[in-house]
């Protein structure tokens, strides 16, 4: 099965070129390729220059539109399956194999790498963590799965999946709203226990501070994307 | 003080509002986004519909001598800070327009160069 590594990229400057290294180190076998999403640091510069598979955004559109440009180009060049994995640094990539391993074996289309199974390595700050619990049960609400972390952008899809996301996917909160799309397609959703790192360098785009308005919009959203859409019967 | 036909009507035209909101985000013709504003003025509305008592206790406050010219200044209001925000969304796109065709267009030339290189490259193999 031929494997893809999204890893979306904005101002990553600090951390590409280690993320990569750790790609490389633990998964040497799997493509990747870098949505540089209209960096305004030396973010580009650095892939060049390390030689690195780089797609540049000519405007920029936000995790939602790189993600997506990479699950087009996953779809473009026939990809079995695409995982999502940050440029931050915070993800490890020594569970790359361990993400690919139920959709190898046909058990899932979705696999999402979760902090709060085993509940090790960074868990996040408080608020952060209450507000993933009260996403998660208004996930499980809307549409029935339970996904405890919800918000982790470290997953991998299937060729189905991947050709439901390169034609649409959420532009403003993609990781829960992605969840209740996937579910609604007929996805198999499992969790695989992960551990992440706290973020090394750069900037978050989610400001603490924005936390709770992120929540109240995110809860909008998911609540309005299930009312206009049907649940696909298999 | 208002007619409970009033509200009754009202109230229809405002599920009738609500129904159109959803038809336009299930048509992804309105992103979640926009949607969100227009749902909490749907809401603001309705709740002014069936508690027009709140619409009557401000006017008096603010000194408007009949309820519905505050509901009016109030609505103008809105609709000129929208009208701002929306032209200021209009800039925005016609930014991002003009990078992606300057993009476009560049990314053309060296397409073209590339092919033009690629055909003389080809010339030369074949006379050699």
């Amino acid at each position: 099965m031929r494997t893809l590594i999204i890893i979306p990229a904005y101002n990553e400057e600090g951390s590409i070129l280690t993320t990569i290294e750790d790609i490389r180190t633990y998964a040497p076998d799997v493509d990747f390729v870098v949505i540089n999403d209209c960096s305004t640091d030396n973010t580009k510069e650095i892939l060049m220059q390390a030689g690195a598979n780089v797609v540049n955004l000519p405007i920029n559109l936000g995790i939602g539109g790189g993600v997506q440009t990479g699950y087009q180009y996953a779809l473009e060049n026939g990809y079995d399956i695409a995982i999502q994995f940050d440029g931050d640094g915070q993800h490890m990539a020594e569970y790359l194999h361990d993400l690919m391993a139920p959709i190898e074996r046909g058990e899932a289309n979705i696999t999402i790498g979760s902090r709060f199974i085993k509940k090790e390595g960074f868990q996040s700050s408080a608020l952060r963590r209450f507000g993933i619990v009260f996403l998660s049960g208004l996930i499980k609400m809307l549409c029935g799965v339970r996904v405890h972390d919800v918000t982790s952008g470290m997953r991998a899809a299937d060729r189905k999946m991947i050709a439901l996301y390169a034609e649409n996917y959420a532009q403003d909160y993609p990781e829960p709203e992605a969840i209740v799309a996937a579910n609604l397609a007929g996805a198999v959703i499992e969790e695989i226990p992960v551990q992440m790192r706290e973020r090394q360098s750069g900037k978050s785009s989610i400001h603490s501070l924005k936390s709770i308005y992120y929540m109240i919009k995110v809860s909008i959203a998911l609540a309005a994307y299930r009312i206009t859409h049907r649940r696909v019967k298999s | 003080m208002i007619d409970w036909k009033l509200q009754v009507v009202v109230s229809i035209g405002m599920l009738f509002y609500f129904f159109v909101l959803i038809y336009f985000l299930k048509k992804k013709q309105l992103t979640t986004k926009y949607a969100l504003l227009w749902i909490f003025a749907g809401v603001v509305m309705f709740v002014m519909v069936l508690f027009p008592q709140i619409l009557t206790f401000f006017a008096g406050i603010f000194g408007f001598d009949v309820p519905a010219n505050m509901l009016f200044a109030v609505i103008f209001f809105c609709i000129f800070v929208l009208l701002i925000f929306l032209t200021s969304v209009a800039t925005k796109l016609n930014d991002r327009v003009t990078k992606l065709t300057q993009s476009v267009a560049l990314l053309e030339k060296r397409v073209r160069e590339l092919e033009q290189q690629t055909a003389s490259d080809k010339k030369e193999e074949e006379t050699v």
